[in-house]
């Protein structure tokens, strides 16, 4: 308890970008083994400072949910602005002060649903509305059931083993793409291949992963 | 919690991995009825992904973005700035000041405004290369000299397209409307309709955000292709994702797209797009609605268009249309 009542006190001034002094970085490291407390921690800053609370919860919790997203979406960009808007929303509404389970469950719950309605709008029928996200966040808890959560999981490794599947060539064509989030004549350059043969390679490979996708969607 | 020794954290490391079998999947969905354990699921999850990280991620980047949209009065007190904005934040207040007093005296030398007549669409490059389609009776105005030196702002009245281009130095590019709205990009495709106290933004590619006022109440908003925003005159906006964007822009190649459009909408489009007023022997002739794409240049070819298919006659008079049975 004595280590959380001197972070209370530190002042909040920046040596670099993050505008708080390196010795609080120092007494978050060595806690951040202990997840539980890690937790805790968050909320009584929370309680006192919530802009320090939330960059805790931001430096602790946006690498590895854009790590998470990317396994559905396989786009650099697309996964950090998936990410980004949970965690902006998450300030802008003060959705923090309303989670009863840990922010860490809250976030990684908020991040698969909007993964689901993005897949399910980029995939599916084209009959979701923008508004469903913001709603979704509110009834995330409902949403995460066992079987919904072990539904989740099967989709991340279905699109792992369809990737895995493409040809050789198809798939480097399909990672520089969608990862790298490069244009079709950069590929095309890169790869010393024809325009047309990256297109058809895209849509080959974007076929192909949304008849996986089918199943887990509404297609 | 029976399942204690068989599901462990090595069991779910695997079945993050994709190594588990169905059995063990089942175990695990039985496991995750106790809340305690979803907590425990997340966790390792979450411990997980920070040993197996698919790619380098600059959150010190992306957290300077949210508090940079957080809230731009607090700009000034503990939230971190670049230091190039602030050097670009004091050289805009500095050139403020000095042109302050050239710009009132003389806005129409410092100050190009671009204008479309009734009819016309028009197509216009921008200092910076990026190119803005105006509709009919539509007009942008931006700064002759500074356009592009600190940022790149048009105020735009009517409907236009607009293709920006994304300049190295991530300059931003505000569309500025009558009824305070902001549309700010990077680099993208999008559309603005700004007509009396009604707004609509259009994504098409790339990424918007929004700043405008909904009754007195300052708002953000951050918009996806696919994305169509509106907000009317009593003040209520919303945001819609829409299928095929490029219909929104078929004013273009001046092609008028109906889906059940009334014909009150479609008199408001001939005033706005042509200047002519539209005039109906009986109210209820407002109501009809009409579908299907027309090509049009002129009054003229919509008001036809409109006869055929409702099998209406009418009559003009200078800018007047007058439709009866």
């Amino acid at each position: 308890m004595k280590k959380m009542n001197d972070l209370q006190e530190n002042e909040v001034q920046s040596t670099d970008e993050y505008p708080l002094k390196r010795q609080i970085d120092d007494e978050y490291e060595k806690y951040s083994a202990n997840v539980l407390d890690y937790e805790a921690i968050i909320r009584n800053v929370l309680k006192s400072n919530p802009e320090k609370g939330f960059e805790l919860i931001f430096r602790r919790y946006y690498k590895p949910l854009c790590s998470h997203a990317i396994r559905f979406v396989y786009s650099k960009e697309l996964s950090e602005d998936i990410v980004s808007e949970i965690f902006t929303n998450f300030w802008k509404k003060k959705h923090y002060e309303n989670v009863t389970t840990s922010f860490r469950a809250y976030l990684y719950r908020s991040v698969r649903n909007a993964i689901y309605n993005y897949l399910q709008s980029e995939y599916g029928k084209k009959s979701s509305s923008f508004a469903v996200v913001y709603e979704l966040e509110e009834k995330v808890q409902e949403t995460d059931t066992p079987h919904n959560i072990l539904l989740f999981d099967e989709l991340s490794r279905q699109i792992e083993v369809a990737v895995s599947s493409f040809p050789p060539q198809c798939q480097k064509v399909f990672i520089l793409s969608r990862f790298e989030g490069k244009a079709n004549k950069e590929i095309a350059e890169e790869m010393n291949i024809k325009l047309k043969t990256v297109e058809a390679h895209m849509m080959k490979a974007l076929a192909t992963l949304r008849s996986c996708l089918s199943v887990y969607l509404d297609i | 919690m029976s399942n204690d020794n068989i599901i462990n954290k090595q069991l779910l490391l695997n079945h993050f991995a994709g190594n588990s079998t169905p059995l063990q999947k089942k175990l695990i969905e039985e496991w995750l009825t106790f809340k305690e354990n979803m907590e425990l699921y997340y966790e390792w999850l979450d411990e997980w992904e920070n040993d197996n990280a698919q790619f380098v991620v600059d959150d010190k980047k992306a957290f300077q973005k949210i508090f940079a949209e957080k809230d731009e009065v607090k700009i000034e007190s503990n939230i971190p700035i670049r230091f190039l904005y602030k050097k670009l934040a004091v050289a805009a207040v500095v050139i403020f000041l000095i042109s302050c007093s050239f710009l009132l005296a003389k806005e129409t030398i410092y100050n190009k405004t671009i204008d479309s007549a009734y009819g016309e669409v028009k197509l216009v490059i921008l200092p910076d290369g990026s190119t803005v389609t105006l509709n009919a009776n539509s007009s942008i105005k931006y700064s002759r000299f500074s356009f592009g030196d600190i940022n790149r702002e048009v105020y735009l009245n009517g409907e236009a397209d607009f293709s920006v281009i994304h300049t190295k130095s991530n300059q931003k590019f505000i569309v500025k409307t009558k009824n305070k709205l902001d549309v700010t990009v990077l680099g993208t495709q999008f559309s603005v309709y700004s007509r009396n106290a009604n707004d609509k933004v259009v994504l098409r590619r790339g990424k918007v955000s929004l700043k405008y006022n909904e009754n007195l109440i300052a708002k953000n908003l951050i918009l996806k292709p696919g994305d169509e925003f509106t907000k009317n005159k009593s003040g209520n906006d919303k945001v819609e994702h829409i299928n095929n964007t490029e219909k929104e822009v078929a004013w273009k190649n001046h092609d008028f797209l109906f889906e059940g459009t009334s014909l009150a909408d479609i008199a408001e489009m001939l005033n706005d797009d042509f200047g002519v007023t539209a005039h109906f022997d009986n109210e209820s002739l407002a109501d009809r609605k009409i579908s299907g794409s027309f090509h049009a240049e002129k009054a003229e070819d919509l008001i036809d268009a409109i006869s055929q298919l409702l099998d209406l006659n009418y009559k003009t008079k200078t800018n007047n249309v007058y439709f009866f049975e």
